[in-house]
């Protein structure tokens, strides 16, 4: 009826698990901020990942994933602005500083973007994902793409600046 | 730009080099396994389980008390509003007596009737608005049929339709603070449920996001035409559906018994540890109360232990359908006020554990 149900479609969930489950963090991480809520939401999409395994278990299971992932968090935004940047979580690990105000950095930038310039900002330079492709996942036209990451990309070079100490 | 994009890929890289992964593949394979077993169960408990709405004590909403942060606040109470049955001879018709309002702030009319006329595609809609003393106001709609309806009527007053027959009416979600009442009869003739809601506060009928009903097989639905995650928790000899529909923001639990009462507060709004705050209260005939506090855990989250402020309370888990754990509470010990939830643990879906308060 639904997910796996022999031992051998367990097993390639599970490894398909193991090799995914880093990046949907990751992303997940970048669009949102938050630690708690990225694991939430990677725990989320893997769930439904695997009531959809007979489908996508062949060579989709991660695009679908990852698409689960940005539409849950798209969920969140419809409801709420992006969470503000002295509210971000640090994620749990890092011990050393720098790495960890890095990681604040980026976090901030990417919290001045509105949602959906931040979807597409880490769809296609993280996830390195064609436009095509992100409009797929976003389910809007390669245009607004475009346009989107047009604008993210503006907004992000005024951002940069005072980081790197003067202009790009 | 060009520039600009490589360090992007770059600093994207590193910042989210120390991001851990969480992950535990055979505890995310657990999880799907529950999820996939709940909604099996779910099916079956759906067709069996479907308590009558009926009784006249409300429940009602009565606190919540930050303890953490970002903890919701109450949507919306129900008091039960006895409707008029549906009239069997009139498929296409059914009329709502609008008395026994809370706090006598409305209607506006003694009556509301809505009639339905399919042609094709189309569903031709009158509402006809009835007080004593005065003249019927008539107003004609169209709609698609097959889709959900809704329109504010005025301020506090609004109609709307649900595309098939709501087996458990669970309500409106607005942002209206005040109280809402409502009330649903079938409109059998197209398949569908027409419902009326009233609110205290005017300009209520123009902040609903949405409604969501129970249907006929079991499953939560909002107007939005997304499925939401449902479960159901027998305790106490009651029986209580609690929904998470992440479309409306919403989370919210609806009793079977004393009148059908329902609470809801936005998911965004929403943490674990607000378990250990909020609930809702009933007040039965003989003075006692009896408190109710819910909330959910993320998917995959199991070996629940709870800690009661009452050797009288009682605690239940269930795994909804969309793979959130549900967690809820009762007491009958309490007098107004009060929390029943004093801490939570569990180990969460990559075999961490988890308490709250931290």
């Amino acid at each position: 009826m639904f997910g796996p149900s022999t031992p051998r479609q367990d097993a390639e969930y599970t490894a398909f698990v193991r090799s995914a489950s880093g990046s949907l963090t990751r992303t997940a991480w970048l669009l949102t901020g938050d630690a708690d809520l990225a694991a939430e939401l990677v725990q989320e999409s893997l769930v439904k990942t695997y009531l959809a395994w007979r489908r996508v278990r062949n060579g989709e299971a991660t695009s679908y994933a990852r698409r689960v992932l940005v539409n849950l968090n798209i969920d969140r935004w419809r409801r709420r602005p992006a969470t503000p940047s002295e509210d971000l979580d640090r994620a749990d690990v890092g011990n050393a500083e720098a790495t960890v105000d890095d990681r604040d950095e980026v976090a901030r930038m990417l919290a001045t973007l509105p949602p959906q310039q931040r979807r597409v900002i880490v769809l296609r330079y993280y996830n390195d994902l064609s436009e095509a492709d992100v409009a797929d996942h976003l389910g809007i036209s390669v245009g607004a793409v475009k346009s989107a990451a047009s604008r993210g990309l503006a907004t992000l070079r005024t951002q940069y600046a005072p980081i790197a100490g003067g202009g790009q | 730009m060009n520039d600009l994009e490589d360090r992007l890929r770059a600093d994207f890289q590193q910042a989210t080099a120390g991001v851990e992964d969480q992950v535990n593949a055979e505890a995310a394979l657990l999880a799907g396994q529950r999820v996939r077993s709940s909604r099996r169960i779910g099916a079956t408990v759906g067709i069996t389980a479907m308590a009558a709405v009926a009784g006249l004590v409300g429940w009602t909403v009565l606190r919540v008390v930050p303890i953490t942060g970002g903890v919701p606040a109450p949507m919306q109470t129900m008091s039960a509003v006895p409707s008029t049955p549906a009239t069997p001879s009139d498929p296409l018709s059914t009329t709502f007596e609008i008395d026994g309002l809370i706090n006598g702030t409305l209607p506006t009319y003694d009556s509301i009737k809505v009639g339905v006329k399919p042609s094709g595609e189309e569903v031709g809609v009158t509402v006809t608005m009835a007080k004593a003393g005065t003249q019927p106001v008539v107003r004609d709609f169209t709609t698609k049929a097959g889709s959900y309806w809704y329109v504010a009527l005025d301020k506090h007053l609004a109609i709307g339709i649900v595309p098939e027959r709501v087996v458990h009416w669970l309500g409106v979600e607005a942002d209206s603070d005040k109280a809402v009442v409502s009330g649903e009869q079938p409109l059998d003739g197209i398949g569908a449920t027409a419902f009326w809601v009233g609110f205290e506060k005017a300009g209520g009928s123009d902040t609903v996001r949405g409604v969501i009903w129970e249907g006929g097989d079991g499953a939560v639905r909002d107007s939005l035409g997304t499925e939401a995650g449902s479960a159901r928790v027998p305790l106490d000899g009651d029986e209580y559906l609690i929904y998470r529909d992440p479309a409306l923001d919403s989370l919210g639990i609806m009793a079977s018994r004393g009148g059908g009462g329902r609470y809801s507060f936005r998911i965004s709004d929403y943490k674990p540890s607000d378990l250990l705050a909020g609930g809702m209260g009933r007040k039965a005939d003989d003075g006692t109360w009896t408190w109710v506090q819910f909330g959910t855990l993320p998917p995959g989250s199991h070996d629940i232990k709870v800690g009661l402020d009452s050797g009288e309370g009682e605690w239940s888990s269930a795994v909804m359908s969309d793979g959130y754990v549900v967690l809820m509470a009762i007491n009958h010990s309490k007098s107004k006020g009060g929390n029943i939830v004093t801490s939570i643990s569990y180990i969460d879906a990559n075999g961490k554990l988890v308490h709250y308060p931290k």
